[in-house]
């Protein structure tokens, strides 16, 4: 008689696991010389793991000369020699595993390469929830649209947050933010996620390849990275309810 | 025909009129042992999209309703497992689980119920027999067909506890 998956599958689940939702991911999309986009992937999970949640981090070999020198409780770190959305998408559900092993409800951070973005399941499985750092001006502004379409494309059901960088102040990052929404095709496409506050003290903690908050605790940059972590962690663990 | 060997040829059935939808649905795990009971099909759709398939006998709609809303909670955290097992499945693990649940006649409690949760959430398809060996599916019109979209739940205004 023809067994399906479902018949052995109880041979190697663990039915003991916490039943909570699956470990999520967020994916920033963005190109690997982008070296902020590195440096606020693990610099969140530091901040996500300050703040007692799990975090999973999964990076690329071409991050190897970013890579903070310090150890982090709470912070996996999961090196990944993807080349592609398939490889990628196989070290992000390793790293699900392992949050989900720490029974602490975590993310997973990982960075798409632009170039790697194509239709599929493997698209929706990972840019449900993307991220794009975005620069005010003009050009700035185009390339998120661009981006930002891109990943509608790729993943129509994505939740694409912006987070503003290089920006001297709030209300500059807020008129930044209101342009670009603006300027989308649907209102609402782009969900903030605050704001990175150009910061002398944010280079020199990326230079030190210390987490930020660690290196300036009471840094303008800081307090930005602060409040970009709770609002994704709001936003995450308002959708587990 | 002994009892089992019905529901046999009964899922086999079911299982080809799923792949004739649009769109089509793939048979991945059947009679699945989920929360204390089994899960008739499992499927997935050309994206990895995960639907539960349930069948009703009419009357018994409303009661398999609020079994396959559970049954689609529990299986939800299980998907990252399934993948790793069988990576081929390709099954979407962000897009939830939604259930289909096929009746002949649904009840007018079900209907409402399956409206108020939503389309992504809960499907209603009408199980016709056609002929000792096939069935067919039609699916509900859905009744929030044509309504607006919800607003997005964030604003187009930034987002930041910081101030100037």
């Amino acid at each position: 008689m023809a067994r399906e998956l479902g018949d052995v599958l109880h041979y190697f689940l663990d039915e003991d696991a916490p039943h909570g939702r699956a470990a999520r991911c967020l994916a920033l999309v963005a190109e690997p010389d982008e070296l902020l986009g590195v440096a606020l992937l693990w610099n969140l999970a530091h901040e996500l793991a300050s703040r007692g949640s799990a975090a999973a981090w999964v990076t690329s070999i071409s991050d190897e000369e970013l890579l903070p020198g310090e150890v982090t409780p709470g912070i996996t770190r999961l090196l990944s020699p993807a080349t592609d959305l398939g490889g990628l998408a196989r070290a992000v559900r390793e790293a699900s595993a392992k949050l989900r092993a720490s029974r602490v409800p975590g993310l997973v951070l990982t960075r798409v390469p632009p170039a790697w973005l194509e239709p599929g399941p493997l698209a929706r499985e990972l840019l449900a929830r993307a991220l794009l750092l975005s620069v005010p001006g003009a050009e700035g502004r185009a390339e998120t649209l661009a981006r930002g379409a891109r990943i509608a494309r790729c993943c129509p059901d994505a939740r694409i947050g912006v987070t503003l960088h290089g920006v001297r102040s709030v209300s500059e990052a807020a008129a930044a933010f209101d342009a670009l929404a603006g300027a989308a095709s649907e209102p609402g496409s782009f969900w903030s996620y605050g704001l990175l506050l150009e910061d002398h003290r944010l280079y020199e903690a990326l230079l030190a390849r210390r987490p930020v908050a660690r290196h300036c605790p009471e840094s303008r940059a800081a307090h930005a990275l602060r409040d970009v972590a709770r609002l994704l962690q709001e936003d995450w663990q308002g959708d587990a309810r | 025909m002994p009892a089992e060997r019905r529901a046999a040829r009964e899922r086999l059935a079911l299982r080809g009129a799923l792949l004739r939808l649009t769109p089509p649905l793939e048979s991945v795990a059947e009679d699945v042992l989920g929360l204390v009971s089994r899960i008739e099909l499992v499927t997935r759709d050309p994206d990895g999209a995960v639907t539960i398939v349930l069948t009703a006998a009419t009357g018994g709609d409303l009661a398999r309703l609020a079994e396959g809303l559970a049954q689609c909670a529990w299986l939800e955290p299980r998907i990252d497992d399934w993948n790793q097992l069988a990576p081929h499945l390709g099954l979407a693990s962000e897009a939830g689980v939604r259930l289909l649940l096929a009746c002949p006649r649904f009840d007018d409690r079900t209907r409402t119920a399956a409206e108020s949760l939503g389309s992504g959430r809960v499907g209603l398809i009408e199980l016709l027999p056609r002929g000792d060996l096939d069935v067919e599916l039609r699916p509900l019109p859905s009744a929030s067909a044509g309504r607006p979209a919800p607003a997005p739940r964030i604003g187009t205004s930034l987002r930041t506890g910081l101030r100037d």
